[in-house]
């Protein structure tokens, strides 16, 4: 096929023989190409935040939630009819309320969520918030072994507070830290296991004794005991730290090898509970409840209640002096459902009306979608504040196209005189201005799939010069940036929409930039323009 | 197309410039037949209309009275061009200016062909033709420069190569020798009169020197707005 020659000339003009390219068409394919880059960068950016805090909201709070309308709804009868259904994978009832913590001068007063111990893990994956929870202990000489809590190690004695709850009270879970031979520790590949939050304050000294043969000791505590692995891990008793030896048999290496260790009990805090203030007006003193600090836990979602605590079912039942009954009931559904917004609300209404309209059942974007309508709100905004960026690199095309219509004024009169039609020659510069959109945005996306790829290490890059290591933690605590996920355009069919939207939006910016460089191009009179000095 | 037929007719044609309010009569019935494989060379004085002339011979400007043919084709001659009239221009006129005009970012054989790409007839043969001319005008070597690495001689034979390429009945040649030196400008010279004569080519010579305006068969000059052959 015959390349048109106004598509053949706007080429030659950009990219001439002889030469790779003219210096114009170089800075102006550089100008689209970035921004087209950061177009689609920022949106990605956007949509991967609001992918991760989709994600760390259902996680925090399941699929869906069941409130119960009235005081009596029997919620163990719905539980059960909700898990006869295949479509409903957990369900997992809570109570939950303020209560007033105290940590001798220090109080709180924060949300507390009671968990039913045996439904919850599988329906709110609340380990990997307890993961970005957990407390380090900085010491020069001795290094944190404190292994992360789980949900599992919840007891009636045990809670979790959130970290602002944990930096207000001055509170934190147990510790252990190693002070010796921590080298041949970490590359033996021996760790902490289990560490309970009863475990004294103490000095322990760990021994290998021989084949199979350890000595655990406590010298303050008047504690030593002769231990033999089971199943891999040396456990002491109750109290005592446990810990997992590696999987290879390297214990008659370790002949002899001794491990000292400090231990740090878990904080225990006073919780008074509104009931306790009901009894007290009846003149009934009941003492504050005292628990353990078990773990600290961080929802990187900023929706979710900064001041919180986590206990268990009973715990709450206890304290609020109740019995049978629920505040609502955590909901994971198959994905088949959970997966499409329409038919996971729909799911609900169907639910409710079964129901009688004794609960309601609401799905998660719906108890969460002033959240995602600010998201929604910033992602355009800064789109808003975008398009004129590109209008401006849309002027600056113009100009350059404009300057080269006069600087060509007389091959315009010259192409008209050799038989090409005026508005052909027009054609000429918005083709440049077509292909420049072209090339820019090809480029553009390019370079987005780069900083996709490369994001993370783009991005301490970037932070490490402007604001150091604190700011590259900063950026990784607080925008949680680098477990953002940033689909590819071939994975995502959102993705692909983004990459396309602002490619076209380049294109079609560029060739109209060219338009008016064209249009007074087409109007010029040839036989003035080959008079043209 | 009869051979009595000229190839090229004007009868009549006048234009006048305005400036501000004053009216600038530049030519005034302006006569000219043509027939096929002449020339004609047209003198006169700076200003007198020479270009103007050849700007409304091409169409390229619309005359304000008289009648214009391209061979048989009567032409609109006091609009300004059609696409149709463009289109024919492509294929029967070739043009060649003092100034060149190469497109610089275009080598030697894509500013040739370029002719034919407008004309939309851009095949194996019209490159082939368009070696072949350049090859006949001495330039062959330079195919692949860009016209900036080329002495202005060369340029003009470029030139000249590109308004032949398509076959034009006629050649309109505004000063071609102006911007050379006299050896360069003779030997140009030799070659436009040649090539017009191998390929056919009736020439309307527009030049101020009385040697090349010689070597045409009718000479004319243009003075008070009116073309008087001599």
């Amino acid at each position: 096929m015959k390349t048109p020659w106004p598509l053949y000339l706007a080429w030659k003009h950009l990219f001439p023989s002889r030469k790779k390219f003219s210096f114009f068409s170089l800075l102006a394919v550089i100008g689209v190409a970035l921004g087209v880059n950061v177009m689609i960068v920022v949106v990605a950016f956007m949509k991967g935040f609001q992918q991760k805090f989709r994600e760390d909201i259902i996680d925090a709070q399941g699929h869906a939630r069941a409130i119960p309308l009235s005081r009596n709804s029997q919620w163990r009868s719905l539980q059960s009819e909700l898990l006869a259904r295949s479509e409903v994978k957990a369900v997992s009832p809570y109570l939950q309320g303020p209560l007033l913590l105290r940590n001798q001068e220090s109080h709180s007063v924060p949300l507390a969520i009671g968990l039913d111990l045996r439904s919850s893990p599988s329906a709110l994956p609340l380990n990997q918030f307890l993961g970005k929870g957990q407390m380090k202990m900085k010491s020069n000489e001795w290094v944190d072994l404190t292994p992360v809590a789980q949900i599992e190690d919840l007891n009636d004695e045990v809670v979790f507070v959130s970290q602002y709850v944990a930096n207000t009270l001055g509170v934190r879970p147990a510790a252990i830290l190693i002070k010796s031979e921590h080298a041949l520790w970490s590359k033996l590949g021996l760790r902490v296991c289990e560490l309970s939050g009863e475990v004294p304050s103490a000095e322990w000294r760990l021994s290998c004794q021989g084949e199979d043969l350890w000595r655990l000791s406590s010298g303050g505590l008047n504690f030593e005991a002769t231990i033999r692995p089971i199943e891999g891990k040396l456990n002491a008793g109750p109290g005592a730290p446990v810990f997992e030896l590696p999987l290879q048999d390297d214990t008659k290496s370790l002949a002899g090898s001794e491990f000292v260790f400090q231990t740090f009990r878990a904080s225990s805090i006073e919780i008074f509970s509104p009931a306790m203030f009901d009894r007290a007006q009846a003149n009934e003193i009941s003492p504050p409840k005292e628990v353990l600090v078990g773990g600290v836990f961080e929802v990187p979602w900023q929706g979710f209640h900064a001041e919180a605590v986590i206990g268990s079912f009973e715990l709450l039942e206890d304290l609020r002096s109740v019995s049978g009954v629920c505040d609502g009931m955590f909901l994971k559904l198959d994905p088949a459902i959970s997966s499409d917004e329409v038919s996971l609300h729909r799911y609900c209404a169907n639910l409710e009306l079964q129901r009688s309209m004794d609960w309601a059942f609401i799905p998660w974007f719906v108890e969460n979608a002033w959240f995602f309508e600010l998201l929604k709100f910033e992602e355009y905004l800064m789109i808003l504040i975008m398009v004129p960026i590109g209008l401006v690199a849309a002027f600056a095309i113009a100009i350059a196209l404009m300057t080269t219509v006069l600087r060509k004024i007389r091959e315009i009169g010259l192409l008209v005189a050799m038989g090409g039609a005026r508005l052909k020659v027009g054609l000429i510069f918005c083709m440049q201005g077509f292909l420049i959109g072209s090339i820019g945005a090809l480029l553009g996306c390019v370079l987005a799939l780069i900083f996709i790829r490369w994001r993370d290490s783009i991005m301490s890059f970037i932070v490490l010069r402007i604001a150091g290591d604190e700011g590259r933690a900063g950026v990784a605590q607080f925008y949680d940036f680098y477990s953002l996920r940033v689909p590819y355009p071939w994975e995502s069919a959102q993705s692909a929409s983004t990459f396309l939207t602002f490619s076209l939006f380049a294109v079609l910016v560029s060739t109209l930039a060219g338009l008016i460089p064209a249009w007074r191009a087409a109007r010029m009179n040839p036989a003035e323009a080959l008079r043209n000095e | 197309m009869n051979s009595a037929q000229p190839v090229l007719e004007a009868s009549n044609l006048a234009k006048t410039f305005r400036s501000g309010s004053e009216k600038l009569a530049v030519l005034k019935e302006v006569n000219l037949s043509l027939f096929a494989s002449s020339s004609i060379s047209i003198s006169g004085e700076s200003g007198s209309g020479k270009t103007t002339l050849l700007n409304l011979l091409a169409r390229i400007e619309s005359a304000d009275q008289g009648q214009l043919s391209w061979g048989e084709r009567v032409m609109h001659c006091h609009r300004s061009a059609s696409s149709e009239e463009v289109a024919l221009r492509a294929k029967f006129l070739g043009v060649v200016y003092q100034a060149y005009y190469l497109v610089p970012e275009l080598n030697v054989l894509e500013n040739v062909i370029l002719c034919a790409r407008l004309g939309g007839c851009l095949d194996e043969q019209a490159k082939d033709r368009a070696m072949s001319l350049l090859r006949q005008m001495g330039v062959d070597a330079k195919a692949l420069q860009v016209p900036g690495a080329l002495s202005g001689g060369e340029k003009q034979r470029v030139a000249i190569a590109r308004a032949l390429l398509n076959r034009p009945k006629v050649l309109l040649a505004d000063e071609p020798t102006g911007n050379l030196d006299s050896k360069t400008g003779e030997e140009v010279m030799d070659l436009l009169l040649g090539a017009c004569s191998e390929e056919g080519a009736s020439l309307v010579l527009v030049t101020h020197n009385p040697i090349f305006a010689r070597a045409t068969s009718r000479r004319a000059l243009l003075e008070q707005g009116r073309l008087n052959e001599v």
